[in-house]
């Protein structure tokens, strides 16, 4: 009798515990090279999180294509936030399915980017074919791996990164940059469909003489490879600006809004951004910025805002149907 | 004429032989050789990273949630497939041939346009989706969406199967079953079933592994979520894309493994069941 | 008690299988239906046996209406022409499947039913044959059981469609005797179709001559050879 009127004790106090300390999920829709960044930050958030609330917060991811992830969310996917690669794909989930404001870009500092990116070259070890620019990649013979604009996220950023250097080159203008850009993808032997399957086409298939790639993706690649690859740093890029954001319509149904807010300011902290930093995404706060400095050389950025009137412009200039994309590239030519 | 005795209806010894070569080659080019280059590049560093791959939580419930789908897609099925294959064969009725040609929809529909249709059907932005929001039901991105999306493309495995040969048995049985007064079910149970155990069990064998393989139609309803909503051929895909090759190898290896063993456990009932199987044949 | 056939007709699609066919016959009589393929006796049979349904017309037979009740409840035992013995089962339990597939009331014991089976086994001379399957007969043996396997549920009816038609000359004389005298110990009422002229008439208590779905002439073999009625039936047996 008595062992059973412990036991009762015991079950109602773990019962009245665990009734106060919730256990809360959140669903975040990213891109494809996010997983150490995001399980890194997920961990960071929930100790702080537990510490200050007791509740315990897991951070469950989906990694898909930007684009592809941005129609799931779209077809119901119930993604609490969304990290992706573009501000027009999430762009897109508010006009189509009206999830989040239009100007949701606004909700969040920095134009809703806690980090950026730019577009570096990766070359094989001891750089054999000497590739220092831009210039260098449409000599003869010169074979450049870089995915689809039309379906890649990190590709557009590469295109426009080469358009920028092109059209700010000495003696440059807007049609010396098409004309350049046309000839990059005529070196370019495969398109993938995504940023990890080119970077998989260069590394392991073992094709291309040079990657046009994420910073952070060409950094991973020399950890998970040493001694196999160099990264060069061109003489300009661009600011590849991965945007975050709340999907609102979501949180107030899961009514998750809290905690989801919460984590998306966490991002901006010191704490996180030294996380970022170290996965190699270039922070915004400047004393990770100063403590990573090495890690990221400083080079002339060109951003959409300022050198394409902003993504809406870019999206229809270039990589719509029939834009100059479609203009300049067609397969077998 | 040579003085030897020759077979008329045989074939010439170099012809058999180098058709059976042809055959051999042929599978060990195409379906040997994958296979062991898939347990080679598992083992590449070793048993204990290739373990340590499959044991890691995500790629286990990955392995639990590919058990669970092809553990409901290939039950319901086969109780269609069985159905529909009485139904052709044992009985006539207008709309036969429609019901036929529908239960090979799932073979002419690429496996891609078939999570597509679901998509259309469950999405936010189809015909239910709002509706099921609403009521807080989960298909897509959850695992109703992946079992219906595998049971669409598994559809047509034991139906197609059970009934030519169901056809092929006639009638007969069931009718004198009938005449000495078995019910319907019973019917089915002493004479029907029996008849067909062992084409079913190929059927359901075929089933299974396509239930547990099937990538295009599951990846577009799956949704991606690590550790949730990955089924082992996702999971593949998902590890591959983060550059951990053996990790995909391993995870793979297992898969192949799953098939191999069903293989192997369907062989053993052939060879125990040997005589019944020859008696079968025969009559 | 005895068999009363009215008026019964069927179609399939456009073709008139039966135009209206009746007959009477007494309990215990052996009816052998006889006529040309597609004279409409197996159909008619099937249709006794539940197999087929009539598109019109009546039978009585022990006082019940025969069309309206569903096949299983009839107890007309069907003998087929290709024996359609359950081939994955034992001699044995073909001939107790419908002893076993009886509603548990109904249903004799294990014992009862292994003693009827021997029973039966020794009726049609296959004593040692019961642990052999199907597969492993001769169509001799395999029709003997068909009939055992029958005559296990006490049927009502026996139905024959052309029970030797699958086995030579010499198997056939051999069995319609022995299925005469199996009728004649049993005292089960049987109808028996065959295209066998010679059979029939050898055999029948009573001899349905059919032609394009109709009853030609009906009555006692002696009679009907003595005294055909139509030309058809004339030329029939002459042939």
């Amino acid at each position: 009798m008595k062992r059973i009127l412990s036991l009762l004790a015991a079950a109602a106090i773990f019962a009245t515990t665990s009734a106060q300390a919730a256990d809360i999920t959140l669903l975040n829709a990213s891109y494809d090279p996010t997983r150490e960044l995001y399980k890194d930050l997920g961990d960071g958030f929930a100790a702080q999180w537990k510490a200050k609330t007791g509740d315990t917060v897991t951070l469950n991811t989906s990694n898909g294509g930007s684009g592809a992830q941005a129609r799931a969310v779209i077809d119901g996917l119930q993604a609490d936030i969304v990290t992706l690669a573009l501000a027009a794909d999430i762009d897109a989930i508010a006009k189509t399915a009206k999830l989040l404001p239009d100007d949701w870009q606004k909700k969040l500092p920095e134009a809703s980017v806690p980090y950026t990116s730019t577009i570096v070259f990766l070359v094989r070890k001891g750089n054999p074919w000497k590739i220092k620019d831009w210039p260098d990649l449409v000599k003869p013979g010169i074979q450049v791996v870089t995915p689809n604009p039309k379906t890649s996220g990190g590709a557009r950023w590469a295109y426009l990164a080469a358009w920028a250097y092109a059209e700010k080159a000495p003696g440059g203008n807007a049609g010396k940059a098409k004309e350049y850009v046309a000839n990059l993808y005529h070196h370019v032997p495969v398109l993938d469909s995504g940023a990890r399957g080119s970077t998989i086409t260069f590394t392991k298939r073992g094709i291309g003489d040079v990657l046009l790639s994420w910073e952070n993706e060409a950094q991973l690649a020399l950890k998970e490879s040493p001694g196999q690859y160099d990264v060069i740093y061109p003489s300009r890029s661009i600011l590849a600006e991965p945007p975050v954001a709340l999907v609102d319509k979501n949180v107030d149904r899961h009514k998750t809004r809290a905690v989801a807010e919460a984590f998306l300011n966490y991002l901006y902290t010191p704490e996180a951004q030294l996380i970022e930093a170290k996965d190699f995404y270039r922070p915004r706060d400047p004393v990770a910025a100063a403590k990573y400095k090495s890690q990221f050389p400083n080079i002339p950025l060109a951003t959409v805002e300022s050198d394409f009137g902003g993504w809406e412009k870019a999206q229809s200039t270039h990589f719509a149907d029939g834009g100059v994309f479609d203009q300049i590239y067609q397969p077998g030519k | 004429m040579s003085g030897k005795f020759q077979n008329p209806t045989q074939d010439p010894l170099l012809l058999r032989i180098f058709l059976s070569l042809v055959a051999i080659g042929f599978v060990a080019l195409f379906l040997v050789l994958p296979l062991l280059i898939v347990f080679k590049e598992a083992l590449a560093d070793g048993l204990g990273k290739a373990f340590a791959a499959i044991i890691e939580p995500d790629a286990l419930s990955a392995v639990k949630l590919s058990l669970l789908a092809a553990g409901i897609a290939v039950p319901l099925n086969t109780v269609f497939g069985i159905s529909a294959a009485w139904a052709v064969a044992k009985h006539d009725f207008s709309g036969k041939t429609i019901l036929v040609t529908l239960i090979d929809l799932p073979f002419s529909v690429s496996p891609v346009v078939s999570g597509l249709i679901y998509v259309l059907v469950f999405g936010l932005q189809g015909w239910f989706g709002s509706y099921l929001l609403d009521h807080d039901i989960h298909i897509l991105f959850a695992l109703p969406g992946i079992v219906l999306a595998t049971i669409f493309v598994t559809f047509p495995f034991v139906a197609r199967e059970l009934i030519p040969l169901m056809v092929d048995q006639g009638r007969d049985e069931e009718e004198a079953a009938i005449s000495l007064g078995a019910s319907g079910f019973s019917t089915f149970c002493r004479v029907t079933l029996p008849n067909i155990k062992w084409g079913l069990l190929y059927a359901v064998l075929l089933c299974n592994a396509r239930a547990l393989g099937e990538f295009g139609a599951v990846s577009v309803v799956s949704g991606h979520i690590r550790g949730q909503t990955n089924t082992m051929p996702l999971h593949v895909e998902l590890l591959y894309n983060n550059y951990d090759y053996v990790g995909a190898f391993a995870v793979a290896a297992l898969l192949a493994l799953l098939a191999l063993l069903t293989l192997v456990f369907k062989t053993i009932l052939e060879w125990r069941y040997a005589d019944e199987l020859a008696a079968m044949h025969r009559h | 008690m005895s068999l009363i056939i009215d008026s019964v007709a069927k179609r399939f699609a456009r073709f008139p299988a039966l135009n209206g066919v009746s007959l009477n016959a007494p309990q215990g009589a052996f009816v052998a239906l006889v006529g040309p393929s597609g004279s409409g006796k197996t159909t008619l049979l099937r249709i006794l046996g539940g197999l087929e349904e009539a598109d019109s017309g009546s039978v009585r037979f022990a006082d019940l209406n025969w069309l309206s009740m569903p096949a299983r409840e009839r107890k007309a035992g069907f003998v087929f022409q290709q024996y359609a013995l359950f081939k994955h089962m034992t001699v044995a339990d073909n001939i107790a499947f419908g002893l076993r597939v009886r509603p548990r009331r109904e249903r004799p014991s294990r014992g009862e039913i292994r003693d009827r089976v021997q029973e039966l086994l020794r009726l049609v001379q296959l004593e040692e044959f019961g642990g052999r399957y199907p597969s492993q007969l001769s169509g001799g043996q395999r029709q003997r059981v068909a009939l055992a396997r029958a005559l296990a549920i006490e049927p009502r009816m026996l139905l024959l469609d052309e029970p030797f038609g699958a086995l030579d000359a010499k198997v056939r004389k051999e069995l319609r005797v022995w299925l005469r005298h199996i009728h004649d110990k049993a005292g089960v009422t049987s109808i028996f179709v065959t295209h066998d002229q010679e059979e029939a008439f050898a055999v029948a208590d009573l001899v349905a001559v059919m032609n394009a779905g109709r009853i030609e002439q009906y009555g006692a073999p002696a009679d009907v050879r003595r005294d055909p009625k139509t030309k058809f039936v004339a030329e029939f047996l002459s042939a």
